[in-house]
């Protein structure tokens, strides 16, 4: 059953650039623009896995939709992967204090973005 | 008989006395010099035989306008005693300031017969009062003036001074201050910082600081600094540095370092977002030919791709030409310009026709007046070329862009503006109010290119040049951009000081395409 990915980045090119990355056959991609659009679609979607741009024009930032993704019940099974242009410690810090379960900072390779991802569904998928 | 060695005795004293001593006597009103001792002689600078049988107004010279002289001459005439300062004058004319006790004599019938006076030249003690006076008008002045504020606290821990400073920076009133003592004062600051912010009360210092006698035995002007921030609508953050002297005061000195931090913060948020626009097309770039390196893709998905990488690349080295434009001029100010008398007329050619090729919805009209001023030739270019393409990509392909130009008269000087006006998406006010701001993009997404860069580079070209950057937009119907500069008088010269070579710096070989052509311009819009 092929696993959903959910990928928010105001810039299509970086959502072309993860869509392509993750077009293997295993992987069902899905895309939004916004921090409002995210949470939509991680609600209409449920995807495994959603990877979260931070910096995006509109009310809610990517650290703002992770938040509200991680308080929702309904949503338990979701991990979401802070993908961004922030490197700072105090980013990395928000980021987890957001609830992120991992953090990539751009520009990230590819390769290593499968593999985080892949990571990220085999351990979902283990019994907690 | 039994009377002289008494009087003896005496006369040795009045001969020794470090003090001036004159006799005067007073017959029917007429008064007269008898006697004056070597100490009058010393002071005064006349001998004794120069002034016995001489009137004694003789000292204060002509200086007759003195308060005290009439108070000693309305003494003398009431035959009572006195002590007035006076100003005198010696043999050689040199002021004195001379403390004088007038006492009368009367024989054994009442009458008057003598006076006694005793001079005491106080000049070097009316000098250093003087002197004193100065310094402290002069601190006065300097405490009052100073842009940062003081306090001071005596022995026992009241509020000895506040200056006007003070007041002003921190909200708090004289009248809130009267009488007050170190608790309270401690008291007053922390309301004035609220809730949300931490204040060490001096009290605090002052206790840790009297830790160990050894400590202050060591140390015993002891000083100490810490910063915090007022309340809104105040919201300053001061700098407080406690001294304590040695007579026990303390002082409080405060100043005002909120546009210091705030600097600073902007200095690292620019720098912040800067690496994040850096970034943003290398992750494009890196990741797509990594996964070209990895994966087989057809002719036509792979020549997508390396579309996107060469679109992305020319991205970031433009932001990185106006990153480093940026930094040059912020470091050197206009003196690496190379200013002429150029006439703006052929600069609008140049560029019209630079761009007109691709964008032929740019025109411009023609302008039938010389246009001269002082300007970087290629500078200029730049900044209008940048103005110009905004307002293309920001219309419609069919809607026009057109450059003008105008002369205005201004109270000082005259002025020349080109206008380029568009009837492109215009601005909201929120969106004008941050034009020009750095990184700043009505667009973030993506979908319109640009650096965010570009106005804030040719809004410091222009301030360099001594212009603005005018702007007035509609948002839905429009935006009309004008470049004003000072016009030249015909015969002006450069301003000493700005540089006419080219300078050799390293940056200006960095750059990759300093003058847009038509191809490149092409290229870099699609």
């Amino acid at each position: 059953m092929k696993q959903r990915v959910l990928v928010v980045d105001d810039q299509a090119d970086i959502r072309r650039l993860v869509r392509m990355t993750l077009d293997i056959g295993e992987y069902e991609v899905y895309e939004a623009a916004t921090g409002e659009m995210a949470i939509e679609s991680v609600i209409a979607v449920k995807p495994q896995v959603v990877l979260m741009d931070i910096m995006m024009p509109g009310s809610i930032d990517g650290l703002g939709a992770c938040s509200a993704i991680k308080a929702d019940p309904r949503l338990a099974g979701v991990s979401v992967v802070m993908l961004t242009a922030r490197g700072q410690q105090a980013d990395i810090d928000a980021g987890s204090a957001a609830g992120a379960d991992a953090y990539l900072v751009k520009p990230f390779s590819p390769l290593q973005l499968l593999d985080v991802v892949s990571g990220l569904v085999k351990a979902a998928g283990r019994p907690r | 008989m039994n009377a002289d060695p008494w009087l003896n005795v005496l006369s040795r004293a009045v001969m020794a006395a470090n003090d001036g001593i004159m006799i005067v006597e007073a017959i029917r009103g007429a008064l007269c010099v008898v006697f004056v001792n070597s100490a009058f002689e010393r002071i005064t600078g006349y001998a004794s035989a120069e002034v016995v049988g001489k009137r004694p107004g003789i000292l204060h010279c002509n200086d007759v306008e003195q308060m005290a002289l009439r108070d000693l001459q309305r003494a003398i005439a009431e035959e009572k005693a006195i002590t007035v300062v006076l100003r005198n004058y010696r043999k050689d004319g040199e002021l004195f300031w001379n403390e004088l006790t007038v006492v009368p004599v009367h024989d054994d019938a009442g009458r008057l017969c003598h006076f006694v006076g005793i001079l005491k030249d106080i000049t070097a003690q009316k000098n250093a009062e003087r002197e004193l006076m100065s310094w402290v008008m002069r601190l006065d002045a300097l405490t009052t003036m100073s842009a940062d504020g003081l306090v001071t606290f005596d022995r026992a821990g009241y509020l000895s001074y506040a200056n006007n400073a003070f007041y002003s920076l921190t909200g708090i009133t004289a009248v809130e201050l009267r009488g007050i003592d170190l608790a309270g004062f401690d008291r007053l600051f922390a309301r004035q910082c609220g809730s949300g912010h931490a204040y060490l009360p001096v009290g605090e210092f002052l206790r840790t600081d009297g830790e160990g006698g050894a400590a202050e035995a060591m140390n015993p002007c002891p000083t100490s600094t810490c910063e915090f921030r007022l309340a809104p609508p105040n919201g300053r953050i001061l700098v407080r540095t406690i001294r304590r002297d040695a007579h026990g005061n303390t002082l409080l000195y405060l100043s005002d370092v909120t546009w210091q931090r705030r600097l600073d913060e902007m200095k690292s948020e620019f720098l912040a977002t800067a690496a994040h626009e850096l970034r943003t097309p290398m992750a494009s770039i890196l990741g797509y030919v990594e996964l070209l390196l990895v994966r087989d893709y057809d002719v036509k998905t792979r020549t997508e791709l390396l579309e996107i990488i060469l679109r992305q690349a020319r991205r970031s080295s433009g932001l990185v030409n106006e990153l480093l434009d940026l930094a040059r001029i912020e470091a050197g100010g206009s003196k690496d310009f190379k200013i002429k008398s150029h006439d703006l007329r052929s600069i609008v050619a140049e560029v019209t026709a630079a761009l007109t090729g691709a964008y032929p919805q740019i025109t411009s009209i023609p302008f039938d007046r010389p246009a001269p001023a002082m300007v970087d030739r290629e500078k200029i270019h730049q900044v209008l070329s940048n103005l110009v393409s905004n307002a293309v990509k920001f219309s419609a392909d069919e809607h026009p862009v057109v450059i003008s130009m105008a002369i205005r008269h201004l109270a000082m000087h005259d002025e020349v503006g080109i206008t380029v006006a568009d009837q492109g998406i215009g601005m909201t006010p929120e969106q004008q109010v941050r034009f020009g701001e750095r990184f700043y993009r009505c667009d973030p997404s993506g979908s319109v290119p640009g650096t965010g860069l570009g106005v804030a580079l040719c809004k410091e070209i222009i301030t360099h040049h001594g212009g603005t950057l005018e702007l007035q937009s509609e948002f839905g119907r429009g935006s009309r951009l004008t470049i004003w500069l000072p016009l030249a008088t015909p015969i002006q010269q450069p301003a000493a000081g700005l540089s006419e070579q080219r300078s050799a710096d390293c940056l200006a070989s960095c750059k990759t395409s300093p003058v847009q052509t038509e191809t490149q311009a092409k290229a870099h819009m699609p």
